[in-house]
């Protein structure tokens, strides 16, 4: 895992600038009394910042922390609280290290801003600045000592101390008795404080409290005072000005007066930076309250502008047409951004993989390396925290299941370390998020054995069970395959507990592996929450949306496949019987003259049955909104979406109302799976044919199209055969591998279309021989390609039997991009 | 010394009249589109969409029993109410005036209410124009959430 320096470096800013906030905040804490936690709690901060800063070799950083530590102690030690002079000089400790670590990125600039100073002062070598000059020949009264003392521990604004630093120049503090100014008046004064303000020298200035100054004011006492900046030395400033002070400081004496000082060019570059870092930081906090209400602002006025561009088409005035664009495009634009206020890297949640991979290694005695790819994909926050323990638990098991020990990997030939990709990539809306590793892959027979064992399917129906079949088992309640609970994994939360909080999601969770290979578990996830795609449909006027990721199909009733069982009713539907749902009865849809032609066929991890409706309309993004529940028992509802013309449409929860029916789900579906068995056993077909010179077969739950073919449509792309069937590119499956030598004669003549998950496949066939209704004996070796799933005499001749979903498999990950190491 | 009357909006629902101090009244929006929620219990008119925020649209007679189902309609006028939580409003026929309730017109709950007018009436108050039913905010939320 390469780490990325310049994320640690952000955070690293961030941390630090945080950390010195709050150190100032306590400091002037520390000012009004002493306080032993403020002490300890900025002497953390102080020493977290120079504990960080040794990972960046910010040695000035470091000596700067650390003096200011050494001083620290000394009064925490002390138990004294600070004197204002200390504090000032703690603050300007800050703010030089808020310089350097904001210029860190500059080693030039870095080293032209001075530590050394500040050091010396803290170790009390050096008076600090702000004693560094005071008093002199312009001073009339002697007894002004305290309010001398005074007010050359104040604590100018830093901001000042800028200006005059930056134009090096004086910065003066002076304060007069405007009651004795001689033959000045005070409208002379105002004018001279005027030029002054004018010029841009004058800073601030103010009432002095009369009782901060003498306990015994004599006769008319009227103290001002004035802060300003001048190249010219307080005294002859004075004598220019014609006023009678009673005293003054310097905050700030220029260095050097002919050229600037490298200090202080320094001092004014790392100004610069701070005003450019400024600038650089750009993020903000903003409450996830007000960005859902955004959200919710722009969703409206999306809508609003859909309605609005529908009308003006129809105006007469064509210029409300070119606005009305406009403001569509900038409409879309908001809302694009909108949108992805709400998204947040991968990277948040990928980086703490490695140290995970690192422990469940150790822990688990084996070698892992994790790479990482797509963390700088973007998904929704929400999403982002739901994914978190899924993911945790699937790399888990990846090390603890999947990886080998390093003993059983050289035996095996692999490279003693495993690793394990986790890859997340954008595909049409959905984020599919892998976790590969290269270990042992999943062990089928095992994996039966404990389902069976553990009374989670029955015997027989695991004997039946495809590769596919069995690997569903693994998220089945309850399952897990190591014997013994180790602290990483094993302890019964296992591959279901994933399933159900991606699925709640809207998402989806697969595993395909293959015997001494590697496994993957791949997770597609929507990237948004807050939009949905659904099918929208009507019964009796109400209408209803269904999110799309629950729908397989859509079916129109055929009555003679309608089946009363138990009095439930259900359909056949290619040789299965699906539970159906008689909709207007759930939703107590108020009677009237309609009939309910469609089945909408929806699936969740549980439940897979038909919703009855009466027509379908469009499928749209819809804007999903809560809904009230009004009662546990009554809820079917996920929430509501507003539509795409503004109206409502509840949403209806495939989950929700698979457990409200009292469906049998999936997989204690006993009565109704006897049944579906009993029809599928007895209607167990085999497809034979020829190719390759050799006669094939494969099971078939339905007969699938068979089409004549031209052997011209056929062409090959890169090294897969693709064909044009009826304006639609079909991958061929690949069947090279049953080619022999006298084979080459072959003319193809058939095409069988074969259709899973929406995806279309053909098999090319040079002659259909026969459908075989007989239960086959099949053979198989451990040698056999997977596609192969064995061989059976069929009309006295051997047949190869194929494993065509696994082609479909095969051939559906060869159309991604493969990762790299594993075969799936 | 007397106790300040408040405004009270008054609007008419059915054969009632029904007020809520301003202050627990959001907007009033007048004849919005309904949609009809299926399984809804019976004081639940329907959904509204203001300007994007799902409002569940009360039937404030079924609610105290006056009635047993809502009488459903394709649009209502309504009252929002300001309450944290799901959205909600109250349907109105028609609304009446903003009217000063003062102590003297507002009385407690007579004795003899039903179960369900006990539980969502706080006050009711005499005017000119007849009894006002003062609901209770918090009860009626507690109904939705």
């Amino acid at each position: 895992m390469e780490i990325n320096l310049k994320e640690v470096k952000e955070s690293f800013v961030t941390t630090t600038r945080d950390l010195l906030q709050r150190s100032e905040a306590l400091l002037l804490e520390l000012e009004r009394g002493h306080n032993a936690e403020h002490f300890t709690e900025m002497l953390r901060a102080i020493h977290t910042i120079k504990g960080n800063a040794g990972i960046f070799e910010l040695e000035g950083v470091i000596r700067l922390c650390h003096a200011f530590e050494t001083f620290l102690e000394r009064f925490q030690s002390g138990g004294r609280a600070l004197s204002a002079g200390q504090i000032d000089l703690g603050l300007t400790v800050l703010d030089r290290l808020r310089s350097l670590v904001a210029v860190m990125d500059d080693p030039h600039t870095l080293a032209g801003i001075p530590t050394d100073d500040l050091i010396a002062q803290l170790s009390g070598k050096q008076p600090g600045l702000p004693e560094a000059a005071a008093g002199g020949a312009g001073e009339p009264r002697a007894s002004f000592d305290r309010l001398r003392e005074h007010t050359k521990k104040l604590r100018l604004p830093e901001k000042y101390l800028e200006v005059a630093r930056s134009k090096n120049r004086y910065l003066i503090f002076l304060v007069v008795d405007l009651a004795d100014q001689g033959e000045l008046t005070l409208a002379q004064f105002y004018a001279k404080l005027l030029t002054l303000h004018k010029s841009g020298n004058l800073l601030s200035l103010g009432v002095l409290r009369k009782e901060s100054i003498t306990s015994n004011p004599a006769g008319p006492f009227l103290p001002y005072f004035v802060i300003l900046h001048s190249e010219a030395k307080a005294e002859s400033l004075i004598q220019t000005l014609g006023l009678k002070v009673l005293l003054f400081h310097y905050f700030w004496q220029p260095q050097e007066r002919a050229e600037p000082s490298a200090q202080n060019a320094a001092v004014a570059a790392q100004q610069e930076a701070q005003r450019d870092h400024h600038v650089r930081d750009t993020h903000l906090k903003v409450h996830l309250d007000l960005l859902n209400s955004l959200i919710d602002i722009t969703g409206e006025i999306v809508l609003t502008r859909n309605a609005l561009v529908r009308r003006v088409e129809h105006a007469a005035d064509q210029s409300l047409n070119s606005f009305a664009k406009k403001l569509s495009y900038l409409v879309s634009d908001l809302q694009d951004k909108v949108m992805k206020t709400r998204l947040q890297k991968l990277d948040v949640l990928f980086h703490r993989f490695p140290r995970l991979v690192r422990e469940t290694a150790q822990l688990t005695g084996k070698k892992a390396e994790l790479h990482i790819e797509g963390g700088d994909i973007e998904i929704d926050k929400a999403i982002i925290d739901e994914i978190a323990d899924p993911l945790v638990h699937i790399v888990r098991n990846a090390v603890d299941h999947g990886i080998e020990s390093p003993a059983e990997r050289a035996v095996a030939g692999k490279n003693e370390t495993g690793r394990i990709i986790l890859q997340a990539q954008a595909r049409e809306g959905n984020i599919v998020i892998r976790v590969a590793d290269d270990g042992k892959g999943l062990d089928l027979e095992k994996i039966r054995n404990t389902a069976i064992s553990k009374g989670l399917i029955s015997r027989e129906s695991a004997a039946h069970a495809t590769a596919a079949d069995i690997t569903e088992y693994l998220f089945l309640p309850g399952f897990s395959t190591k014997s013994e609970v180790t602290t990483i994994s094993g302890r019964g939360v296992g591959m279901d507990v994933v399933r159900t909080n991606i699925s709640k999601l809207g998402g989806s969770v697969e595993i395909a592996g293959e015997p001494g290979r590697g496994s993957v578990v791949t997770m597609v996830i929507p990237q948004t929450l807050s939009i949905l795609t659904c099918l929208t449909v009507e019964i009796n006027g109400f209408r209803f949306v269904i999110p799309q990721q629950n729908i397989v199909e859509v079916v129109q009733i055929d009555a003679s496949r309608l089946k009363n069982i138990q009095n439930k009713l259900a359909y056949e539907l290619r040789q299965r019987l699906l539970p159906l749902i008689e909709t207007d009865e759930l939703l107590e849809i108020p009677k009237g003259e309609y009939a309910l032609p469609f089945i909408v066929v929806v699936r969740t991890e549980k439940y897979n049955y038909g919703l009855m409706v009466q027509t379908i309309l469009d499928t749209e993004e819809v804007v999903v909104k809560p809904l009230p529940q009004f009662g546990q028992d009554r809820q079917i509802f996920s929430g509501a979406a507003i539509m795409g013309d503004g109206r409502i449409a509840p949403i209806l929860d495939a989950a929700l109302i698979g457990r409200h029916s009292n469906l049998i789900a999936n997989v204690e579906n006993r009565q109704l799976g006897r049944v579906r068995t009993q029809i599928a056993e007895a209607t167990e077909q085999h497809l034979l044919f020829r190719v390759h010179g050799r006669n094939v077969a494969f099971r078939v739950m339905a007969l699938p199209r068979i089409e004549a073919i031209d052997p011209q449509s056929i062409e090959t792309i890169v090294d897969r055969q693709v064909v044009n069937y009826r304006n639609e590119i079909i991958p061929i499956l690949p069947t090279d591998f049953l080619r022999n030598d006298d084979s080459s004669r072959q003319v193809i003549k058939n095409l069988i279309i074969l259709q899973a998950e929406g995806r279309r496949y053909g098999l090319l066939a040079s002659e259909i021989l026969d459908i075989v209704e007989e239960k086959l004996v099949l053979r198989r070796e451990a040698a056999d390609r997977s596609e192969i799933e064995g061989y059976a005499i069929i009309n006295d001749e051997t047949a190869i039997v194929l494993n065509i979903p696994m082609m479909m498999r095969q051939a559906a990950a060869a159309a991604t991009p493969q990762l790299p190491g594993v075969m799936v | 010394m007397k106790i300040s009357a408040q405004e009270y909006l008054i609007w008419k629902s059915g054969n009632y009249l029904f007020g809520l101090e301003l202050g627990h009244c959001r907007e009033i929006v007048n004849e919005v589109p309904l949609t009809r929620l299926p399984r809804a219990p019976g004081f639940v008119l329907g959904l509204a969409n203001l300007r994007g925020t799902v409002v569940s649209v009360l039937d404030l007679e079924a609610l105290l029993g006056y009635r047993k189902e809502t009488l459903y309609r394709e649009s209502s006028s309504i009252v929002r109410l300001r309450h944290s939580g799901y959205p909600i409003a109250a349907a109105a026929d028609a609304i009446r005036d903003t009217m000063f309730l003062g102590p003297d017109e507002l009385e407690a709950a007579p004795a003899n209410l039903t179960e369900s007018e006990s539980n969502f009436i706080r006050k009711v108050a005499k005017t000119s124009d007849g009894l006002v039913l003062i609901p209770d905010l918090a009860s009626i939320a507690s109904r939705i959430n």
